[in-house]
């Protein structure tokens, strides 16, 4: 008999069978073929009946056993892909759910072991996804757990091949595929919408052509695709940035250095040395992959292609007219946030938006808040100002008059803020002078409300306030005829050149520094963290130089709140009732307007932004012209002073730019003159925040109950006590010798010879003890 | 009496105590009583089905009991059907599509073939109507990668042999012979590093897949007798003899043969399977409906590795080497055959 080899065993399963199979396929070739011709046969009998009931795992598990060796063989099972997708294509609706989810498996099998292309599995499965839709056939057909599956495969597939570098030819093979979806005009566009946020928010697809299909989407008749898409612009950019936080953020349960020290200090052996390799194996992929190459951080809103298209469109087939009644109210919201944040990031004009607001902008209204934040958002100084001043009017009429509650009047006059600092000639004074009376108001939220209004008109054109409101700067300015009138509507306050670049100039100049230090490397190196730091270390030398360059009446004045402030955040919030104090005011005011906005400032910036605002102050009391510059100013007036020193700066930046390259060291150096000189400030609000519908309230602060208010009280006093501490331990002893001696009965001591000595002692003696007992005590404290 | 206790002396008086008997109540057991009741889960009866079937309900529910979990339970349903198939030639069609997928079941194989054979013989034709799926099944066996099935597949094939020769080797000469070859372990090409099935099928099943060759051996034989030899068959009309309005006009008549149109595929999916070396590809697109098709097929493509394979089995003597001698037989005569006819 012949000799018997180990491995002459014929499997008799399949999963043994593949196991062979993989390990030496050329051995076990006529095994397979014979397992490939049962596939056939059982594949020729589901064809023959695709619709029975046989619960038939022995195909599937055929299926996946070809699949699973077909790299093995390319040449036997070249047809083998292709018959799984034609069976699925044809037969879908007769496949066990089992089966189906089996060929799906080892398609997706297929592509990842590079026998079918990804554009082929992706044409297999897409058309899957949507197709049952339509009619009844849904009953015991498992299309949830299909759709699960097709969609899961789809988003890690793209994955999977956007990983090391995009694969723009399939992403845009993909997106043709959800733009036809999405023209079909059926419910069925959800999904390609689903799909695309799935992308987007993983960073997948970050380019125009995303956005584009999610401007289809939004511009859908279907309610739900069209408010998945709005969602998508509203929401995904900040759920993108959280899941970039959350992967940063989660840290594995080991600690890199400690399995460092572990390697050193323990017996060393393979098995942990494969660890510590694991580990920093992981620790590389994590850091790799945030800072992915081809990953770029546009938000949605900016990379569209046609603003002012999407948002007329918008407006016209989800809002105007009858079109808005399919949606409700939340979805309704939405839409105005969406083409409010569009008009007022694009600065476009949609003049039908402003009058269609006026119809939600009643107090009764749901949500009202909302939508004055869209009204907010949707107002920029390119809208003409009647436009916005209807909005304006209907707000103050309704919001703000003595028979409203405060919260009412508060968010009312909040609204009106908001709107006036994008659109300032949306008022006229009589107007705006009645609504700055209510700064008298006994309710804080509106009286802060309406400072908060004083103050910016003092900005921006303090000839609408009364002569009592324009407060001491502004009053100082316009006698002097520095200011010069109203803004007007159409004058941009265009920039020429780099912001501030003047001041590098200067600044340069003053250092002594040569014109071309822009070989050296060091200038071209900037480190962050270092940055803060020296920011702050030579700005506290500037402010001493200028500090006693000036010493003027009321320097005394300018150190103390600041001081203040670097002690308390809060005290920015407590209004002095001292009119005069201009300063003070000033500072209060601009502390009032701040929370309104979303982003709440830290610590670290409020402080900066203090200084700075400190800073130009001085500099406007040494010299009165410096901000004129980049003052708004309407061309037509200007004195001959002035042209002289815009003819100044002019010269000073062509002088620079001309002479030499800027570095990123001038960069940084010139944003710190910049914050200095208070440039950032007077360039003006951004149009892309958007407005914070919660802040237009302003703070509200309730009556206490009274378990509330002794809870608060109590709360001061933690870790302090009261009474005596007589009889009281810290740690736990018997009496001590004193203790015991003190507490003995009178009549036991007194006939103790050291007491009763004390009589029989001479005077002498007596005299001496007394003196050292009062030298003791004396002395004891020290 | 002193020393005995309460407890003792009331068990003692209770022996003495007559029982009181009640109406309407069962009386108490004695003490020696022993109880024989018993709970079980399932009863199981061994001739459950053992009548024979009337009506056409319960043909059909008889059919259901086909997919029966317990082997013993499908193994009585075939029993019960081939003792009473009935004569109505309507429900064989239900009768075969639930019995058919069977012929991959090893457990039922011996009732499969019993109550097969019954139906072909009882309805002439039933097997020419059901070639298409009966032989799915049949090459499904074939390759099956149970042992058991396997050695079970070539008795089927036998029945497709014996009650439908023509159909079967019009629409299946090339797939059940290429079956064979996978069957019996033989390879189609020849090629030093394609062996390994050819130890390791034999050897590692042992006497039960040696002992199945020589049923193999003796269907196959059966089977190139019936499908490279010319049969005349009663059947079969002189055309010669009869008047006609053209002598051709015979041509253009429907023939008689069942599924006459089977090999155009009009009405069935059928996926192509293509194989990778050229002789092989060739002869899958080839329909061998014809004789001289068949023959040409059998001389070019599978004679020679079919005398390669046949070779070892002779050598190794026996009853192998006595069905494999006549088989080699056989395949000598088709070749003085065709060298006559040539």
């Amino acid at each position: 008999m012949a000799k018997k080899r180990r491995c002459a065993v014929l499997p008799t399963n399949i999963i043994l069978l593949q196991n062979v199979v993989r390990r030496d396929p050329e051995s076990y070739r006529e095994e397979f073929l014979q397992q490939y011709a049962h596939y056939e046969s059982l594949r020729d009998i589901f064809l023959m009946n695709p619709s029975a009931e046989d619960k038939d795992d022995q195909f599937a598990d055929l299926i996946g056993f070809v699949g699973a060796v077909c790299s093995c063989y390319p040449k036997e099972t070249a047809n083998f892909p292709n018959e799984l997708k034609e069976i699925l294509t044809t037969n879908h609706r007769d496949l066990s759910p089992d089966l189906r989810e089996k060929i799906i498996q080892t398609l997706t099998m297929l592509r990842n072991k590079d026998v079918i292309s990804s554009e082929m599995l992706i044409q297999t499965l897409f058309p899957l996804l949507t197709i049952y839709s339509r009619g009844g056939f849904a009953a015991g057909q498992n299309v949830k757990a299909l759709r699960k599956q097709i969609y899961s495969t789809l988003v890690a597939l793209l994955k999977n091949v956007n990983t090391p570098a995009k694969n723009q030819k399939l992403n845009r093979q993909t997106q043709a595929l959800l733009f036809n979806l999405l023209e079909q005009r059926d419910p069925q566009g959800l999904w390609a919408t689903k799909l695309t946020r799935e992308l987007w928010r993983r960073g997948i697809w970050d380019d125009s052509r995303t956005v584009e299909i999610m401007t289809q989407a939004a511009l859908h008749p279907d309610t739900k695709v069209a408010i998945s898409g709005v969602k998508f612009f509203l929401g995904a950019d900040k759920e993108r940035q959280d899941m970039f936080d959350d992967q940063s953020s989660d840290e594995d349960g080991f600690d890199m250095n400690a399995l460092k020290h572990k390697m050193n200090v323990n017996k060393k052996s393979g098995k942990r040395a494969k660890k510590l390799e694991m580990a920093v194996k992981s620790v590389k992929k994590k850091n790799g992959a945030k800072h992915s190459a081809t990953y770029l951080n546009f938000s949605a809103i900016h990379l569209l292609r046609d603003p002012q298209g999407f948002a007329d469109d918008l407006f016209v087939t989800h809002l105007s007219a009858k079109n808005a009644n399919k949606f409700d109210l939340d979805q309704k919201i939405m839409i105005m946030n969406l083409v409010s944040r569009l008009v007022g990031t694009h600065k476009l004009t949609v003049l039908g938006l402003y009058t269609f607001f006026l119809k939600y902008l009643t107090p009764k209204q749901r949500n009202v808040t909302q939508v004055m934040a869209a009204a907010a958002q949707a107002s920029h100084d390119l809208v003409p100002p009647e436009t916005i001043a209807v909005v304006v009017r209907k707000i103050a009429d309704e919001f703000v008059s003595d028979g409203v509650a405060a919260e009412v009047a508060s968010a009312g006059l909040n609204t009106i803020r908001e709107i006036l600092s994008r659109a300032p000639l949306a008022i006229d004074s009589t107007l705006l002078q009645d609504l700055v009376e209510y700064k008298g108001s006994k309710s804080k939220p509106v009286m802060m409300a309406a400072r908060s209004l004083v103050t910016l008109y003092r900005e921006v054109a303090p000839e609408m306030l009364h002569r009592k409101d324009r407060g001491k700067t502004a009053s100082m300015e316009l006698q002097a005829g520095e200011k010069k009138g109203l803004p007007q509507f159409g004058v941009e306050s265009t920039t020429s050149g780099i912001p501030g670049l003047e001041l590098l100039a200067k600044w340069r100049e003053e250092q002594g520094l040569p014109g071309d230090d822009e070989a050296d490397d060091a200038a071209w190196e900037v480190d962050d963290e270092d940055d803060a730091s020296d920011i702050e270390g030579e700005w506290v030398t500037v402010e001493s130089d200028k500090e006693y360059d000036v010493s003027d009446s009321d320097d005394d004045d300018d150190d103390k709140p600041e001081g203040d402030n670097d002690n308390d955040e809060n005290s920015d919030l407590d209004l002095s009732d001292d009119e005069d104090d201009n300063d003070d005011d000033t500072n209060d005011a601009d502390g009032d307007a701040k929370p309104t906005k979303k982003r709440r400032l830290t610590k670290e910036e409020a402080r900066e932004a203090r200084r700075a605002r400190i800073a130009e102050r001085k500099r406007r009391r040494l010299n009165p012209d410096a901000d004129k510059e980049a003052e708004p100013v309407a061309p037509k007036q200007k004195s001959e002073e002035e042209l002289a020193r815009e003819r100044e700066a002019e010269k000073a930046m062509t002088e620079l730019l001309s002479s030499r390259v800027l570095t990123p060291a001038d960069f940084a150096k010139l944003q710190e003159l910049r914050t200095e000189a208070g440039v950032e400030k007077i360039m003006g609000l951004k149009n892309e925040d958007s407005v914070d519908s919660d802040g237009l309230v302003g703070p509200v602060k309730y009556k206490q109950l009274r378990e509330e208010k002794i809870a608060q009280a109590k709360e001061g006093r933690e870790g302090r006590e009261f009474g005596s501490r007589k009889g009281k331990r810290d740690a736990p002893h018997s009496t001590t010798n004193k203790e015991k001696q003190r507490q003995k009965n009178f009549v036991m001591m007194i006939h103790k010879k050291a007491v009763k000595g004390k009589q029989k002692m001479s005077l002498r003696d007596r005299q001496k003890l007394l003196r050292a007992h009062i030298d003791k005590q004396k002395k004891k404290g020290h | 009496m002193a020393g005995s206790s309460k407890r003792k002396k009331a068990q003692k008086a209770k022996d003495f105590v007559k029982p009181k008997l009640k109406v309407g109540k069962t009386a108490a057991k004695p003490s020696n009583h022993t109880d024989t009741s018993f709970k079980a889960k399932t009863i199981t009866l061994n001739q459950q089905i053992g009548k024979r079937l009337t009506s056409e309900q319960d043909l059909i529910h008889q059919l259901s009991l086909t997919k029966h979990h317990s082997d013993s339970t499908r193994k009585e349903v075939l029993q019960n059907l081939e003792g009473s198939l009935p004569d109505n030639p309507s429900l064989y069609k239900q009768i075969l599509a639930s019995v058919t997928p069977l012929i991959l079941d090893p457990e039922v194989s011996k009732p499969l073939i019993a109550l097969l054979t019954t139906a072909a013989r009882k309805q002439p034709g039933l097997m020419d109507l059901h070639m298409r799926s009966v032989v799915l099944f049949v090459l499904s066996a074939m390759s099956h990668i149970n042992p058991r099935v396997r050695n079970n597949s070539s008795k089927f094939l036998e029945i497709l042999i014996d009650y439908a020769p023509q159909s079967l080797s019009k629409q299946n000469f090339v797939k059940v012979l290429k079956n064979y070859f996978g069957l019996m372990a033989w390879t189609l090409v020849d090629d030093k590093t394609q062996k390994g099935l050819a130890i390791t099928a034999s050897s590692a099943q042992g006497g039960s897949v040696k002992k199945a060759r020589i049923p193999h051996l003796q269907v196959l034989q059966k089977f190139l007798r019936s499908s490279l030899f010319e049969v005349t068959s009663a059947k079969d009309i002189d055309w010669s003899a009869v008047v006609t309005v053209h002598p051709q006009s015979f041509r253009y008549m429907i023939p008689h043969a069942p599924q006459p149109y089977a090999p155009l595929k009009l009405f069935v999916q059928e996926l192509q399977s293509t194989q990778t070396d050229l002789s092989l590809s060739d002869i899958d697109s080839i329909s061998a409906e014809d004789l001289d098709t068949r023959r040409r097929v059998f001389s070019e493509v599978f004679m020679e590795p079919m005398k390669r394979g046949v070779a070892p089995m002779i050598k190794e003597g026996g009853e192998v080497g006595r069905e494999a001698n006549n088989l080699l037989s056989c395949i000598l005569e088709f070749e003085q055959d065709l060298k006559q006819n040539n």
